[in-house]
């Protein structure tokens, strides 16, 4: 471990200020959950520190809706209607921690998945401190925060010498560990539209115990519910199975419209096979990990088809 | 053969107790949780300086040179200490001496200590590490103890050809008769993983040199002192009452802080002398878990013969053990193995072969467990598969096969000397888990195809030699000294390791003195106050330690009874202490306090002290046949699991775990329930989570990132069963339960999801993988998973 210095910025511009200056030398630090570990294996080693835990701005959740939001004002877009034409669009700042987006009444309501995602992240002490701007800044293609904002259709907003930009969150991940950060970038928050009054939504996790466990396999599900037995507007992403998360474009074709019995719900669930490229780990082989896409999609599909009490979101 | 028969000794018939047989809360406790217990990396003396050592670069290969030169000048750096600068024995080991306390010829193992560095900091010491240069030979390696023994294999130690480290064996009856006898002759085939320790203690030790005598003190995390003082003496190469040994509060051990932690004694203490000035190591986890030894993956052959209606007759057992790169414990945790390797069934043929053998690995040694896990996992996986090559019940089978009073064991020892309750652990676990309604009724619903989600019920049971056995000398000491005020003070050679220890020796000072448990203090181990009483191994403590205790504690309640008797007017047969008084037995009223008496006994001049000195009943072993008496009692438990399988996953879910187990009497019963769920709990890390991952010599789970053990959120609900049938040979009737309490779980778990699903697997752990689709994930594997998500 090498040492190294720490700032402490009072604001945004002063943190991007800083990260401009020391470019790639310069690492964001929030909860640390992530980085530290890295820096003590000598994995990373920054010559800045720069902490924005006091950038209190970042740590909110709240509700956008029609107008520019007021505390990110700079940062705000207009909420764009979707096809549904309706729905509030919510922000979580980056420095909301996964104990807190678990436990926002905004976040459990408009993406219940989202908030069972963290719900679910390792231990109690770890979502104390962990937020979702590392999550998604680390990039892991297992972070557990990052499929649901895929199903959400989320948008990253980022801050850096050039201003603020917005990065729709598919974009934002462009490899294991690698995000569309330029140097000098920061995560201001995620933004997403809710879901709907019709739509329902789980996540699901695959870990080799049931707390403390980095994902084998995760997956998060949003669709409309059309009929008892059949959604559209279906949107599924799936974790530690490609080099990104990744969305099931294959399965949610398939599954648009279509009435679901147990048999077929087996059937389409398969096709997660064709959306997914795992790798052999420690934690599961390629077959397992194919197998278990498949797997938990269709878990999660007859919990909802049953009327499960389960069937919102599961994890551990 | 003839069994010689020995006396029964003492056996307390009473049933009524003051302080012992009652939950006491631990002594230690507040101090645990309100964290002001000292551990050793908490110490700091002035002027102290930090070691870290340099490890093995090869597995396997000659060191040509080291050259320190350069790290010699480093910032910071006081000295960088080599083999070259070992006065004594450059070697130690318990059994072999055949592991250096730094490598000179040869790296064995990526944990061996090449070159140590001391520094004014930690940092310094860190970085100086990169500058020493050290030329190597690469030499061929073995990784398994397949290729350790084939033919033409590098040899690890030129003492050792073929790379045996010992072969164990019992020979008993005609196994050509025995299997002609049998209806049914199945073979199996089970292997065992690498597993740790995972103590949340990291080792450490500080080193503090008394220039003026030429002597050195060590405070550590230290299992054993006296094993660590005799190392440190020995490369030191002076006398023994020149190493001072203090043992710090122990973040845990479960027998991994023996020879890995005389080994950095003798690394602080050599840097001590070297420097004149104190030394502290301490232990990454990653040091920690590649240095330190781990529990022996097994390979396991076992053959069984019995008739149709389900008795045995003749057992053959082959099994070679994987010791990696150094002997340690090897030769006494696989002749524990011999020895039980049956499990507590009667068979009247038996052979049995197990080799202990040399690889590159890491090397294996004690843990809780000592050789049981692996053979309980086989035999009780053997008892399931043979029931159902029979067609009967698990349980069944084992009711019938199982040890009663007056059983003959596989080493030609008749059980008569002690309650053999096999039968009652069995019957109470299988109980309390409602193991006959549910292993029926999920063999229906198994027939039931097409369920996301089955349940199985499974059992396991085993028997358990007490003590170190034919091991070696079985003796320990304690002393007891009450101060004029009445408060007491209870040293032991028998050291506390996180199991309750400081308690127990506490409550039974209290119970035969008569005083209060508050009243007594526990003091710490230090090599220098007590006689050597051997290491706290192989769940001992309470039985030999207790009894060391209660005789020197009953040493000075005599002498306080007679001046009480003198105070009362009364002769000291008809008194009684207790509660903190002495009375007269019948009438109360008639009584003095303790403190009274003790403070009497002082003016008076009596020596108010006692030493205790416990030597354990005689064993014996013929290592040529086989056969003896290896123990000189026994323990029976018995734990069952219910479990539910998801199909979908192969994720077990562990629901319920009842686990009965025959203690003898329960000292302190609070700490046996503790000792069941811990147990518990780490059984069903080695059933379904634990593995150390080694590729070629490399540890590849190298923190709890990857070596997970079970969480809080895992260990199902446990019914702990407590059978007490009081033995002759310890304190109270109190036996051992610290070991027994992990080697259950992972078959019993084994068996439950063969129950569940129809798959028998034998290969430790079931994870995901193996039980979804019945096979290792490990070939298949690329590098360290953190690296890639
Ligand atoms: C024991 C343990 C268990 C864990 N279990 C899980 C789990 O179950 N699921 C899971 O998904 N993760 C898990 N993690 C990983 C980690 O806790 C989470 O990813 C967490 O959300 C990281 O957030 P942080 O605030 O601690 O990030 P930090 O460690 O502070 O930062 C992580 C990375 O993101 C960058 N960064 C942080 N904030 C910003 C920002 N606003 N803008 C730009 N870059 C930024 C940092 O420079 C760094 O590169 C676990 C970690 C540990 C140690």
């Amino acid at each position: 471990m090498r040492p190294f210095c720490v700032t402490v910025p009072e604001s945004v511009e002063e943190a991007v200020r800083v990260l401009a200056k020391w470019g790639p030398e310069a690492h964001v630090i929030a909860g640390g959950t992530d980085l530290l570990v890295e820096i003590k294996e000598d994995r990373r080693s920054p010559k800045v520190l720069v902490d924005i835990s006091r950038l209190d701005e970042l740590r909110q959740i709240r509700v956008e809706c029609g107008v520019k939001a007021e505390a990110g004002a700079e940062t705000g877009r207009e909420c764009k209607r979707t096809d549904e034409g309706e729905g509030d669009v919510v922000w979580v700042g980056a420095l909301a921690t996964h104990a807190e987006v678990a436990s926002s009444p905004v976040v459990r309501k408009a993406a219940p998945l989202l908030a069972e995602a963290c719900a679910h992240v390792g231990s109690p002490q770890i979502r104390g401190r962990g937020t979702v701007g590392g999550n998604i800044s680390t990039a892991s293609p297992a972070g557990d925060v990052i499929p649901p904002l895929f199903a959400l259709e989320a948008s990253v907003d980022v801050e850096g010498p050039r201003g603020v930009r917005s990065v729709d969150v598919e974009s934002f991940f462009v490899g294991p560990k690698r995000s569309a950060l330029a140097p000098g970038e920061m995560v201001l928050g995620v933004r997403f539209r809710e879901l709907g009054p019709n739509h329902v939504s789980f996540f699901r996790k695959l870990g080799q115990r049931r707390s403390l466990a980095i994902s084998v396999v995760s997956v998060a599900f949003a669709a409309r519910k059309v009929r008892p037995d059949a959604f559209d507007d279906v949107r599924i992403a799936f974790g530690a199975v490609a080099p990104t998360v990744v969305r099931a474009r294959t399965v949610e074709k398939a599954l648009c419209g279509k009435r679901l019995d147990p048999v077929m719900a087996r059937q389409i669930s398969r096709l997660a096979f064709r959306d997914v490229m795992p790798i052999t780990d420690i934690r599961g082989s390629q077959a397992y990990r194919q197998e278990m896409a498949c797997n938990l999609l269709y878990e999660g599909l007859l919990d909802l088809l049953s009327g499960s009490p389960a069937a919102g979101a599961r994890g551990g | 053969m003839e069994i010689e028969r020995y006396d029964t000794g003492e056996h307390d018939p009473r049933e009524e107790f003051g302080v012992v047989h009652r939950a006491a809360k631990r002594v230690d406790g507040v101090e645990k949780v309100t964290g002001k217990a000292r551990f050793a990396a908490d110490l700091y003396f002035d002027g102290m300086l930090h070691a870290r050592v340099l490890r093995a670069k090869f597995p396997h290969a000659r060191i040509l040179r080291i050259d320190a030169s350069e790290a010699q000048n480093a910032p910071g750096v006081v000295a960088v200490i080599t083999h070259e600068d070992v006065p004594g024995a450059k070697t130690f080991g318990p059994v072999r001496r055949d592991m250096p306390v730094l490598a000179f010829d040869k790296t064995r193992y990526l944990g061996d200590g090449v070159a140590m560095i001391v520094a004014t900091t930690l940092e310094a010491a860190e970085q100086a590490l990169e500058l020493v240069r050290v030329d190597y030979e690469e030499l061929p390696a073995v990784f398994s103890p397949e290729e350790a023994i084939a033919e033409g294999a590098p040899v690890l130690h030129e003492d050792a050809p073929g790379n045996i480290v010992n072969h164990h064996k019992v020979r008993k009856g005609d196994m050509e008769a025995g299997f002609a006898a049998s209806d049914v002759v199945i073979e199996r085939e089970y292997r065992t993983q690498f597993i740790e320790h995972a103590y949340i203690e990291p080792e450490a030790a500080v080193a503090v040199p008394n220039p003026g005598e030429g002597s050195v003190t060590v405070y550590g995390s230290i299992q054993n002192p006296f094993t660590a003082r005799r190392v440190v003496a020995e490369v030191l190469g002076v006398s023994l009452n020149k190493v001072r040994i203090v043992q710090c509060t122990m973040g845990g051990s479960f027998g991994g802080k023996d020879d890995v932690m005389s080994c950095m004694c003798a690394r602080a203490a050599l840097a001590a002398l070297k420097t004149g000035r104190p030394v502290k190591m301490v232990n990454t986890r990653e040091e920690s878990i590649v240095e330190g030894y781990k529990r022996h993956p097994y390979m396991l052959k076992y053959r069984v013969g019995a008739t149709k209606d389900g008795k045995l007759q003749a057992m053959e057992i082959r099994i070679l053990a994987d010791g990696g790169a150094y002997a340690s414990m090897t030769p006494f945790v696989t002749w524990r193995s011999v020895v039980q390797a049956t499990g507590p069934y009667e068979i009247p043929n038996v052979n049995t072969d197990v080799h202990g053998v040399y690889t590159n690995n890491t090397y294996t040694g004690a843990m809780r467990g000592f050789g049981s896990p692996q053979i309980i996992f086989a035999h009780e996986s053997l008892m399931d598969e043979l029931a159902a090559e029979l067609g009967m019940d698990p349980l069944d089978l084992r009711l019938k096969n199982g040890f009663r009073p007056g059983s003959v064991t596989a080493t030609g020892q008749t059980l008569d000397d002690h309650a053999v309750s096999l039968v009652e652990v069995m019957q109470k676990a299988a109980d309390a888990i409602g193991y006959r309604e549910k292993r029926k009724a999920y063999n229906e619903a198994a027939r039931r195809a097409g369920s996301k989600k089955v349940r199985g019920v499974g059992i396991a049971a085993s028997y358990r030699g007490v003590s170190l056995g034919g091991e070696g000398v079985d003796a320990t000491g304690a002393i007891v000294s009450v101060q004029q005020d009445g408060s007491v003070y209870v040293y032991a050679g028998l050291a506390e390791n996180g199991q309750g220890l400081r308690t127990i020796f506490s409550q039974i000072a209290a119970e035969e003195l008569g005083c209060h448990l508050e009243d007594v203090v526990f003091m710490d181990t230090d090599t220098s106050l007590i006689p050597d009483g051997g290491p706290t191994v192989a769940s001992r403590s309470t039985t030999m330690g207790g009894n060391a205790v209660r005789d020197a504690a009953r040493k000075v309640r005599e002498m306080l009874l007679s001046v009480a008797g003198e105070m009362l007017g009364t002769s000291c047969e008809a008194l009684r202490a207790a509660g903190g008084r002495v009375f007269v037995a019948g009438r109360p009223e008639r009584s003095v306090s303790f403190a009274d008496v003790a403070r009497a006994a002082y003016s008076r001049g009596e020596l108010m002290a006692a030493f205790g000195w416990y030597k354990g009943p005689k064993v014996w072993w013929d290592e040529e046949s086989g056969q003896g008496r290896a123990y000189f009692t026994y323990v029976y438990g018995c734990q069952a699991a219910e479990v539910e399988v998801d199909t979908e996953t192969g994720r077990v879910k562990v629901l319920k775990v009842a686990a009965a187990h025959d203690v003898g009497r329960a000292i302190n019963p609070a700490t046996v329930e503790g000792q069941i769920y811990g147990g518990v709990a780490m059984g069903m890390g080695y059933g379904l989570l634990e593995e150390v991952e080694m590729a070629r010599g490399v540890t590849r789970t190298q923190n709890f990132d990857e070596y997970l053990i079970a969480t809080s959120m895992d260990v199902p609900e446990v019914m702990p069963i407590v059978v007490e049938n009081p033995d002759p040979y310890g304190p109270y009737g109190a036996k051992t339960i610290g070991e027994p309490t992990c080697e259950l779980l992972a078959p019993a778990i084994a068996n439950a999801v063969c129950n569940a699903t129809g798959r028998r697997i034998r290969e430790l752990p079931l994870d995901l993988e193996k039980v979804l689709l019945g096979r290792s994930l490990k070939a298949a594997r690329g590098r360290r998973g953190s690296e890639q998500a």
